[in-house]
């Protein structure tokens, strides 16, 4: 049963790097139940004999358990940087476990080919009583490089890091960012063919976060990369494709990496309307009133729960009104309005036509504003709005309501861009340049 | 020194919930190539265990020499004042009690090490991939060590008891090691439900302290009575009883059954550790997130 025999086959089959066949995984909530459930296994493992791994053969859930993996399967190549989202609890991480040789999957079939170099959790495997250095020899070592190998690269890990200065202190006295900087640096510098990455990356500062951005395009000539984040900009910059897994299922699986985030967006809500402030200022009424919807019915702050967004088409025209009533006491007021999107990201701010929040003189009496935005660019996704009321002299903000009005653009168009406009392209030529590679010796 | 990163020749592992006793040709290549792989792994966290022992302490190594010779001083002081009276023991009583509990100590710290390495490697345990056996090779080879260390105190007790050491003492580190194997051999057995159950590790410590009493540490090997019964089915009772043999030249009528005890404890020890190869895996996605 030579492993290395198996794998001779067509050329696009001899790039596949990681293969994952209907893999699944059965944990149990019970504590004092799994570890008796992990004896009956070990017992049955030590005598059960050699037991064939049958699809058909549904395990049955023995009680306390669920899967927290199931069905998941997808291929990799050299090159592919995978990108696996979903809610937190969702099976990602017990997945990269699998993948590590961690835990053993309980359905299906893993298969790595090369080297793995993994940052699964921070300061695993870091000693805290040794120094930096010290550790990097025994992370290299676990992760299955020689001493020699690690001596040829340690300059290396260590700049990247950036933590030369501390590099023979006590890794306790290291701060979260620099663990990761260091457990980064050593998983990516020692040349694996596979590259699992952790959301512990979310704790380094944002320099380094572009290091390892760049760090993994560089790799990426030469590795599969496989990558678990909560944030969807650093996946749409760079993975070739996505996974979203939903309660140990995968949900969607794409190329596409946008439409993956899309639904991942979807899973969340943003939230229900919330009005906050100093009560000076109240906010009765918020509604869209566009062409498409004179109809529409204002409706009531208070009532209100969750309305069925509107939908916009892109580079549409957004017409918002709001309903205001004001005490005496302020004099003027301006009203800022700010758009956001799923990522919650203000990705729109709509001022006055001199650049600022819009200022008005309180009417002591219903006020009913209204604002027009034509050719609204925003990309794809649900959008909210917040209104928030401001007094002019004072700067007090006297009353904010967030998801005062939210929108779909409604567009075919995925992008991993908060906006997105339609550019004017043209293309001149200069015949007496050709292109074509030139051989410097 | 670039790795090749040409895919027909990368090393392929394959995960599936097969049980690895479905094939055990490659079960033992498995077992073996994981030994080699934890060579350098198991020798930085020996070096690592050993510094740190002494990093935050002021007698730092001298603490490896107390535990015997303060069994031994209170055993001199126990006999010698008439509290408690042991049988005649063929060589001056200190030399006797010294040699039995430096015997007795290296079999039962070998016993426990396993289950504790593993224990302390917890946290590595659960979130990384790496050979098992390691911190168990690591705190096997500390234990071997301090056992050695502590055999310096053999030389100040001959010289202050006068006894003479015999020429079979070539043989005295054999019948040491002997101890050592049978200890982990027991505990390589223990470690895989050990790491389920705190129960065992305390069980094992309590049944530490009470076993002394069962074999002839202290006290040469009983012939009668509950105790003499207790001593025969023993099996350290034999290894202890020619391992102080080797060292005066003592009587020797134990060998064949020794010999025979610690083959048993070298299979013993074979099938211990596949057992914890096959099952650790397993119990470790138990052990925690």
């Amino acid at each position: 049963m030579s492993s290395k025999s198996a794998i001779s086959d067509q050329s696009s089959d001899s790039e596949v790097l990681v293969r994952v066949e209907n893999v699944g995984k059965i944990f149990c909530r019970d504590f004092k139940k799994s570890l008796f459930y992990g004896l009956k296994d070990s017992v049955k493992d030590l005598t059960g004999g050699p037991r064939k791994a049958s699809p058909s053969a549904e395990r049955q859930l023995r009680k306390g358990e669920f899967w927290a993996n199931k069905e998941v399967s997808f291929e990799l190549r050299r090159g592919d940087c995978l990108g696996l989202i979903g809610h937190n609890g969702a099976g990602k991480t017990t997945l990269l476990k699998m993948l590590t040789g961690l835990i053993k999957p309980d359905t299906g079939r893993i298969e790595m080919h090369g080297r793995i170099g993994a940052l699964i959790a921070l300061g695993a495997g870091f000693n805290p009583i040794l120094t930096g250095r010290e550790n990097i020899y025994i992370n290299g070592s676990v992760l299955g490089f020689s001493k020699a190998e690690i001596d040829e690269k340690l300059d290396d890990i260590i700049d990247f890091a950036e933590i030369r200065e501390f590099i023979d202190s006590p890794v306790q006295t290291y701060s979260s960012g620099m663990q990761v900087r260091l457990g980064f640096s050593v998983a990516s510098s020692l040349e694996p063919d596979i590259l699992i990455i952790d959301e512990v990356l979310a704790v380094g500062d944002l320099g380094f976060r572009i290091k390892c951005l760049n760090r993994i395009h560089e790799m990426l000539e030469t590795t599969a990369v496989i990558f678990v984040s909560h944030s969807m900009p650093f996946v749409s910059r760079i993975c070739t494709q996505a996974i979203l897994l939903k309660k140990g299922y995968m949900e969607l699986q794409s190329d596409a990496v946008p439409k993956v985030i899309d639904r991942y967006h979807e899973e969340f809500d943003t939230g229900e309307r919330k009005m906050v402030g100093s009560g000076e200022a109240q906010i009765l009424a918020a509604e869209i009133i566009s062409d498409k919807h004179a109809s529409a019915n204002p409706v009531e702050v208070e009532k209100c729960e969750d309305s069925q967004p509107d939908n916009i088409p892109f580079n549409g025209y957004l017409k918002m009104r709001f309903d205001l009533l004001v005490e005496p006491s302020v004099d003027e007021f301006s009203i800022r309005l700010i758009i956001w999107n799923q990522d919650q990201r203000p990705v729109l701010h709509v001022t006055g036509s001199d650049y600022h929040d819009p200022i008005w003189k309180n009417q002591n009496c219903l006020m009913s504003l209204s604002v027009e935005v034509p050719n609204l660019v925003l990309a794809t996704g649900m959008h909210a709005v917040s209104a928030l009321i401001i007094e002019k002299s004072t700067g007090k903000i006297l009353t904010r309501l967030d998801n005062a009005v939210r929108f779909v653009i409604a567009h075919h168009v995925s992008t991993g861009a908060d906006v997105f406009m339609i550019g004017e392209w043209e293309m001149t030529t200069e015949m007496s340049i050709l292109s074509g590679i030139k051989n410097k010796s | 020194m670039s790795s090749s990163h040409n895919t027909e020749e990368l090393p392929v592992t394959v995960y599936s919930p097969q049980s690895a006793l479905a094939d055990p040709r490659r079960l033992i290549k498995e077992m073996y190539q994981e030994l080699r792989d934890s060579r350098e792994l198991a020798g930085a966290l020996f070096k690592r265990d050993m510094k740190a022992q002494v990093r935050q302490s002021i007698l730092g190594y001298a603490w490896l020499f107390f535990p015997p010779i303060a069994t031994t001083l209170v055993w001199f002081v126990l006999n010698s004042s008439g509290v408690v009276k042991v049988a005649d023991t063929g060589i001056p009583y200190p030399a006797f009690v010294m040699i039995g509990t430096l015997l007795w100590q290296a079999f039962l710290e070998s016993l426990t090490k396993p289950i504790m390495s593993l224990n302390g490697a917890k946290a590595m345990l659960t979130k990384l991939n790496f050979p098992r056996i390691a911190p168990v090779i690591a705190g096997i080879g500390q234990t071997t060590l301090t056992a050695a260390i502590r055999l310096v105190l053999l030389i100040p007790i001959f010289v202050f008891a006068g006894v003479e050491a015999s020429w079979t003492i070539v043989f005295f580190p054999f019948a040491y090691l002997s101890m050592v194997l049978l200890g982990v051999a027991i505990g390589s057995f223990l470690t895989p439900i050990g790491l389920l159950y705190s129960d065992i590790a305390k069980a094992v410590g309590l049944f530490g302290q009470f076993a002394m009493y069962a074999t002839p540490v202290v006290y040469p090997m009983a012939t009668g009575g509950f105790l003499g019964w207790v001593n025969k089915f023993n099996p350290v009772t034999y290894l202890i009883e020619i391992g102080r043999a080797t060292l005066v030249g003592g009587p020797f009528h134990h060998l064949s059954i020794a010999l025979i005890i610690s083959g048993c404890a070298f299979v013993l020890l074979l099938i211990g550790w596949a057992i914890f190869h096959i099952t650790v895996p397993r119990i470790i996605e138990r052990m925690g997130m």
